[in-house]
């Protein structure tokens, strides 16, 4: 746009220039055309005419008629002059006397007329043009012999009128080419509106709310004339792909959550169902070491521990399974929770083990957050116990931390306990794994997969920062929507 | 079987037989009707009428009018003689009915008019200076509402003036007025340009008028008896005249007229009436074109014969002029004839 203004100046200035010598050329040629006509004009009808008619009479060679002719001719010539814009100068050419010449030519300037033509002329009979400057007046002229009589006729058309009518010419036909460059242009923003951005627009408007996701939008086009309609096809064709895909994974979705409806149901039924089996297997054991506890060889009382300790085991295994699977199932009530009593219940409930390790063990200010209290209380259980089972160092610290970032509140659990490595951090959340042996650190691996599971149907996240032998930090969020109103 | 063959043969000789008779009858038609009765009168065998007849028939002939085959062309020459004239139209209306009269000059016409007057049988004359002074019609420029129509013979008279007073001008004294002689017979057309010409010396003081007036006689039987009458005229007013001025009619029509004045006066003749004149040393003859006039007359005739109406067709004046000049004269005379009289005057420029 920066561009097109200069060009577009630059070339009405050029074009309007081109056409100023142009019309120049033009009119002066126009100009000694219409003087050439005329002055033939005259030689033929009022010189020429008469001569012939001389000579066919016979005549040619009596003084009185060539006299009373020649006289004749000028007197016509004069007449003839009246309705004409220009002036006449005849002279002999024999004598260089002058016949006829206007008022405003005197000697002086019949004589610098004549000297000019008869230089251009020299021994020729041809017509000669060219202009004259007479008492700051410009004259156009072309000058003719007619040898019969030995004249020289000179036709002179003044230049002020030509000239004006150059300037005028000029202007009108820049102001003509400046109003269709402007015609033009808008005429071409019009078309380009009309045809083109309207078109583009209401393609970007389709493809806006096909992004948006309505789907089922489609551009109106049957038999596609341009590329433009190429384009909207196209789009169609896409919006069909995309529908067809979202139609397909909606599909593949429901039966992915009712595969996992029934993953978790056939969990929470074989967890349940296995209970009473174990329960059983867990009291008859007992039952059966106390009944025959005395009589049991040694090794047939270390069998019986193993099946008491495993059916222990596999006891809260299954609990453990409950309870995730319950994670996943139950509907969490929100309610505005005090979560400095809530973390001070915890801090009850650990009282012996932070006791007997000497755990350092630091808390904040925490708002009061919305969230299932059974849930969260569950969450930060099991981040404070793995911070107390997971700690080598002679005085172990505990924070529970809660900050605010990008108007988040994060919540978390730190400890200067071992560590993870930064190769495990992606794995801790997956149920069952577990970085050490069962002796090393008991416990099913199961406790960081429900904290996640819980934090999820918080609709928050649950992320894990740490470093090896130093200090290991797990932070989550909650619902930021609800807990931001409470905020407020 | 037999019986009806038959009558399909008759049925069809009949047929044929009527077939020819309509086809013969519808020619015999068409031959009548195309074939058209055409009279001509001409007054007499002078220059200006034998040129009007000649291309009058050209014309005719050039419109597919051949004698004998299309028309039935009768020519009456008069020979001066209305009687005759009229006597000859007279037998011909009893013969056969015709279907257009054209006459040539006045004593024609008015043959013509006096016979056809109730007949309805339209006539078309030509080369008729004055045919309101002639009884021919009423008014020039005007349908006549009759039978009759024409083309006025004669030059607009501010045209011959101008002419004739440009060239005269240059030998009279500004200080006195051209004075023309003009010995005229009785004939009509001759009387109308005498009383023309009077209007015109009433009307321009540098112009004045001398004339002498005689009897007009049969010609050629007259003739000698007029030219007498002639030589009379120019004893008497010759002293008087600058230029002779050559009347209309079968008087100026005569060489031995125009011979007469140059000869026994030694005047020069400013406005012959015929191109002879200036051939023989009149200064300026202008007239209608004869041969103009000719054609003209038998478009009008053929347009007549078509079914127009001659009371319709506007009676004026002739629209082509001739112009002779004679240059010699003008040399004698010291005359410069101007350029535009020398370009009228095209071929009839004479030394």
């Amino acid at each position: 746009m920066v561009l097109i203004l200069p060009i577009i100046a630059l070339a009405i200035v050029g074009t309007g220039l081109w056409n100023f010598f142009e019309s120049r050329d033009a009119f002066y040629h126009h100009t000694y055309d219409h003087i050439q006509l005329v002055l033939n004009e005259t030689i033929s009808n009022e010189l020429t005419r008469r001569n012939l008619l001389l000579k066919r009479a016979d005549m040619d060679k009596v003084k009185s008629f060539v006299n009373a002719y020649k006289k004749e001719a000028i007197a016509s010539i004069n007449e003839r002059m009246r309705s004409k814009n220009g002036t006449y100068v005849i002279f002999d050419k024999g004598t260089n006397h002058p016949l006829t010449y206007p008022s405003m030519f005197d000697p002086q300037n019949f004589t610098l007329l004549r000297e000019e033509i008869l230089q251009k002329k020299g021994d020729d009979h041809i017509p000669v043009k060219g202009d004259l400057r007479i008492e700051k007046m410009q004259y156009f002229y072309v000058a003719d012999d007619f040898a019969p009589w030995d004249w020289v006729v000179v036709y002179l058309i003044e230049g002020t009128p030509v000239q004006r009518a150059i300037v005028a010419g000029f202007w009108r036909t820049t102001l003509g080419i400046f109003l269709f460059v402007c015609v033009g242009i808008l005429s071409m923003f019009w078309i380009l509106k009309k045809f083109l951005i309207q078109r583009v627009l209401h393609l970007k408007q389709g493809a806006t709310l096909i992004g948006e996701g309505d789907l089922t939008y489609r551009f109106d086009i049957k038999n596609p004339k341009d590329e433009l309609d190429d384009l909207a096809m196209a789009f169609n064709r896409m919006a069909d792909a995309v529908e067809l895909r979202e139609t397909r994974h909606k599909e593949m979705n429901a039966q992915l959550l009712k595969k996992n409806e029934e993953l978790e149901q056939f969990t929470y039924i074989a967890s349940h169902d296995l209970q009473e089996p174990l329960r059983k297997l867990s009291a008859f054991s007992g039952l059966l070491k106390a009944d025959v506890g005395e009589n049991l060889n040694s090794r047939a009382e270390k069998d019986l521990e193993y099946i008491i300790d495993a059916s222990q085991r596999m006891q809260t295994l299954i609990q453990d399974l409950l309870c995730l699977s319950r994670a996943g199932r139950i509907t969490y009530a929100s309610e505005d929770i005090n979560l400095n009593e809530l973390i001070q219940e915890i801090k009850t409930s650990f009282k012996d083990e932070i006791e007997q390790s000497g755990t350092d063990f630091k808390t904040v200010d925490f708002p009061t957050v919305c969230a299932d209290p059974v849930l969260l209380k569950q969450v930060f259980q099991n981040l404070i116990q793995n911070a107390l089972k997971f700690n080598d160092k002679k005085t172990p610290v505990i924070e529970i931390t809660c900050e605010k970032k990008n108007d988040q509140t994060i919540f978390g659990v730190r400890d200067n306990g071992i560590g993870i490595k930064p190769e495990y951090t992606a794995q801790i959340f997956i149920p069952f794994k577990r970085l050490h042996g069962r002796y090393e650190y008991p416990g099913t691996g199961i406790g960081l997969s429900i904290c996640k599971k819980i934090v999820e149907q918080h609709e928050g996240e649950i992320w894990v920062e740490s470093k090896f032998n130093e200090y290991t930090h797990f932070k989550f969020t909650l619902n930021a929507k609800e807990n931001k109103k409470n905020e407020r | 079987m037999k019986i009806y063959t038959c009558r399909i043969k008759l049925i069809k000789i009949i047929g044929i037989i009527l077939a020819a008779c309509f086809l013969f009858s519808s020619l015999s038609a068409k031959e009548d009707k195309i074939k058209k009765n055409i009279v001509v009168i001409v007054t007499m065998p002078v220059p200006v009428c034998e040129s009007n007849l000649k291309w009058f028939l050209a014309e005719l002939d050039h419109l597919g009018y051949k004698d004998g085959e299309t028309m039935n062309l009768t020519v009456i020459r008069a020979n001066g003689d209305r009687t005759f004239a009229e006597n000859e139209l007279g037998k011909i209306i009893k013969i056969r009915k015709p279907d257009a009269v054209a006459t040539i000059a006045t004593l024609a016409s008015q043959a013509a008019m006096n016979v056809l007057k109730d007949t309805g049988i339209p006539i078309f004359f030509s080369s008729v200076s004055d045919p309101v002074g002639a009884g021919l019609i009423k008014k020039v420029g005007e349908p006549t509402g009759t039978n009759i129509s024409g083309r006025v013979f004669t030059v607009p008279k501010a045209v011959r003036l101008d002419l004739a007073r440009r060239l005269a001008r240059q030998t009279v004294p500004e200080d006195r007025p051209i004075r023309l002689g003009y010995i005229f017979s009785s004939y009509s057309s001759s009387v109308g340009e005498y009383r023309r010409l009077q209007t015109i010396a009433r009307e321009n003081t540098d112009i004045q008028l001398e004339s002498y007036r005689l009897e007009y006689k049969k010609v050629p039987e007259g003739i000698a008896s007029m030219l007498a009458d002639v030589k009379s005229g120019i004893q008497e007013i010759s002293g008087k005249v600058d230029f002779w001025w050559e009347p209309q009619g079968p008087l100026g029509e005569l060489p031995e007229y125009t011979k007469l004045l140059l000869e026994d006066s030694k005047i020069p003749i400013l406005v012959g009436q015929k191109f002879e004149s200036v051939k023989m040393g009149a200064l300026l003859h202008i007239s209608p074109d004869a041969r103009e006039g000719g054609r003209e007359m038998a478009k009008f005739v053929d347009a007549i014969l078509k079914g127009a109406d001659p009371g319709q067709i506007p009676v004026t004046p002739s629209s082509v002029f001739q112009v002779g000049i004679n240059l010699t004269t003008a040399l004698k005379l010291g005359v410069v004839v101007p350029s535009d009289i020398i370009e009228l005057a095209g071929e009839h420029i004479y030394k």
